[in-house]
């Protein structure tokens, strides 16, 4: 029986030096949640997901967001079949088990929002016709947050859509070495089928089923609700971030073996979930302050059970 | 009717059941000797004294002088006391006592003074007016006046002949005492150098004093956490393995696995299984909360029972 750690494992193998990238896609998988990567650019952000989609199997699509795009590019269209003389659905790479959105800021506002609608609804519509989602369904986007021509910034109510956020930084000078080592030759090839989607479906059910005490579930409310009012913050987090801390708790003490969650898994998740669902008010940037920074310090300002 | 005591300078009277007094300080004051006695507050005087607490003082020095009355009645307050007037003297506060007893009630007020001038600091008598029942005679009961020698500076023959005297015999006292001792002494120096040297055995090495150990919090929490299995006892016990762990005040699981690295694996299992009877499911908290037990047990140096 395949285990969630051979995913993670697969994957550590393909992405070096990026643990927290790893755990956070395998997390947010277990979670049956949709991951939202940020990155300069050439971090692996997109290999990482494409060893995730090849690593569970199923169906991978890939689409790379553009000005251009339109929400049929995503969604799928009718076309009028000349030969039965009718029109026909055309499924777009929504339908798909991991859908890679890269660059998902560079689309326009109508793009982002029909893949954002699937995401929530885990279903599309195209014409007359709605049609489900296949299961398992993730969406892992990438962004790349520093380079801001040409994008349109995804506002709140869409970034809250993303279980968490998943900051990919620079690997250190050891691991950039291996990775020159290894890849230089040959480009970097995904391992597949570790697991299969059946696998999936039951690690989340399984995930589900991981006990939540009380005051890990208080402790995860009492870190969303400190968001709202802090200092530098302009919007706190919503009630939907208290429920991904919680199901992402539960993912990480799945992972890690155990049979309930603990407020450590919900301390160190904290970051990611809490991210991109606060906005950081004017004073912020004038004080040269780090975002980060500010969720660390309302973090450590709310005592763990 | 009262006779004078010698010494202490105390009047006494002689016989209370004869002497019968009813007082009434307004009333005398008013009409002495012509105001009837009935309706007054009767009073059984027995004593009436005045004495200081030093017979030589020197000017400035801090003195008492204390008046005391000892009435048949139970009193709450003797207001019909007239305090003494002071001459040479400065009255600095007086203090007011009283002590109840089986046979009536002690008035003790104590002045306390201090003498301006070289000479002799006077005290006139302190006094109760009061009516006679039987003669219906206004009557005035005092102590005797009191006079205390002022002195200057501490020279010898400024002080009280009978200390003199006292410091004398006690010197004459600690002069043979100490001839005595230089007696035994020579005594037993003579005696030591008949005698071969003595063999001198080591001395055993002192014995370790227990030193009681220090209060060990964990140890503290378990105790706690064996006789009360709650939420709140199980919370100071993780507290308290953090601590051991070496995590900071308000750490969590993860800060003390850090803290700790590898240096002690047993903690780290006893803080999971502790996390595990905290936070698990509840059919899963009884069973670890036994097993936190019983790997404390193990876990605690010297298997020193913790309960």
């Amino acid at each position: 029986m395949n285990t969630p750690h051979a995913v993670r494992d697969a994957l550590a193998r393909t992405i070096v030096g990026q643990p927290e990238v790893v755990d956070g896609l395998v997390m947010g998988l277990l979670a049956d949640g949709h991951v939202l990567l940020e990155g300069m650019p050439g971090v692996a952000k997109t290999l990482a997901c494409r060893s995730l989609a090849a690593a569970v199997g199923g169906i991978f699509k890939r689409v790379q967001f553009t000005p251009d795009l339109l929400p049929s590019d995503i969604v799928g269209t009718r076309i009028f079949d000349q030969r039965s003389g009718e029109f026909v659905t055309v499924r777009g790479p929504l339908f798909a088990n991991v859908v890679l959105a890269d660059e998902i800021n560079r689309a326009p506002a109508k793009v982002q929002s029909a893949l954002l609608e699937g995401m929530q609804e885990r279903r599309a519509t195209i014409g007359p016709d709605t049609f489900a989602l296949p299961r398992p369904f993730a969406v892992l986007a990438t962004m790349n947050p520093f380079d801001a021509d040409g994008t349109y910034a995804l506002p709140l109510a869409q970034l809250d859509r993303f279980l968490i956020n998943v900051r990919v930084g620079y690997p250190s000078r050891e691991d950039e070495r291996a990775i020159v080592n290894r890849f230089s030759a040959a480009e970097a090839e995904p391992e597949r089928d570790v697991a299969t989607l059946a696998d999936v479906e039951r690690w989340q059910a399984e995930v589900r089923a991981v006990h939540l005490n009380d005051r890990v579930r208080d402790y995860a409310v009492d870190l969303v609700r400190a968001t709202r009012g802090a200092r530098y913050v302009a919007s706190g987090a919503s009630p939907r971030a208290a429920l991904a801390l919680a199901i992402l708790a539960r993912a990480r003490a799945y992972l890690d073996g155990r049979a309930f969650a603990v407020p450590d898994d919900v301390r160190e998740l904290a970051p990611n979930v809490l991210r991109h669902r606060v906005a950081f008010d004017y004073r912020l940037a004038i004080d040269g302050g780090d975002g980060d920074a500010v969720l660390a310090e309302i973090i450590a300002g709310v005592p763990a059970p | 009717m009262r006779v004078v005591s010698s010494g202490a300078g105390w009047i006494r009277f002689a016989d209370a059941k004869r002497i019968g007094l009813a007082c009434g300080i307004g009333m005398l004051a008013l009409a002495p000797g012509a105001a009837p006695a009935q309706g007054l507050p009767r009073l059984d005087i027995t004593a009436l004294g005045m004495h200081a607490d030093a017979r030589v003082v020197r000017p400035g020095q801090i003195f008492h002088v204390i008046v005391h009355v000892h009435v048949r009645e139970k009193r709450d307050r003797l207001d019909e006391l007239v305090l003494p007037a002071l001459t040479n003297a400065v009255d600095l506060g007086d203090e007011r006592r009283r002590v109840p007893g089986p046979d009536g009630t002690d008035f003790y007020e104590t002045l306390t003074v201090t003498a301006s001038t070289v000479g002799s600091a006077s005290f006139s008598p302190a006094y109760i007016d009061a009516i006679d029942p039987a003669s219906g005679r206004a009557l005035r009961f005092s102590s005797q006046p009191l006079t205390v020698r002022v002195a200057s500076g501490t020279a010898v023959e400024d002080a009280d002949p009978g200390a003199l005297m006292r410091l004398l015999r006690r010197a004459v006292l600690f002069a043979g005492g100490l001839l005595v001792l230089l007696a035994f002494g020579i005594v037993a120096l003579v005696r030591l150098r008949r005698r071969p040297p003595p063999v001198i055995q080591p001395a055993p090495p002192p014995a370790a004093r227990k030193v009681a150990p220090p209060a060990d919090p964990l140890r503290e929490a378990v105790r706690a956490y064996r006789s009360q299995r709650d939420g709140a006892a199980l919370d100071v016990l993780r507290n308290a393995l953090f601590a051991r762990a070496g995590a900071a005040a308000g750490g969590t699981f993860a800060d003390a696995l850090n803290a700790l690295g590898s240096r002690d694996p047993q903690l780290a299992r006893v803080m999971a299984v502790a996390e595990r009877a905290r936070f698990g499911p509840d059919h899963e908290r009884a069973p670890a909360a036994r097993d936190l037990i019983a790997l404390l047990d193990a876990y605690l140096p010297e298997r020193e029972p913790v309960g």
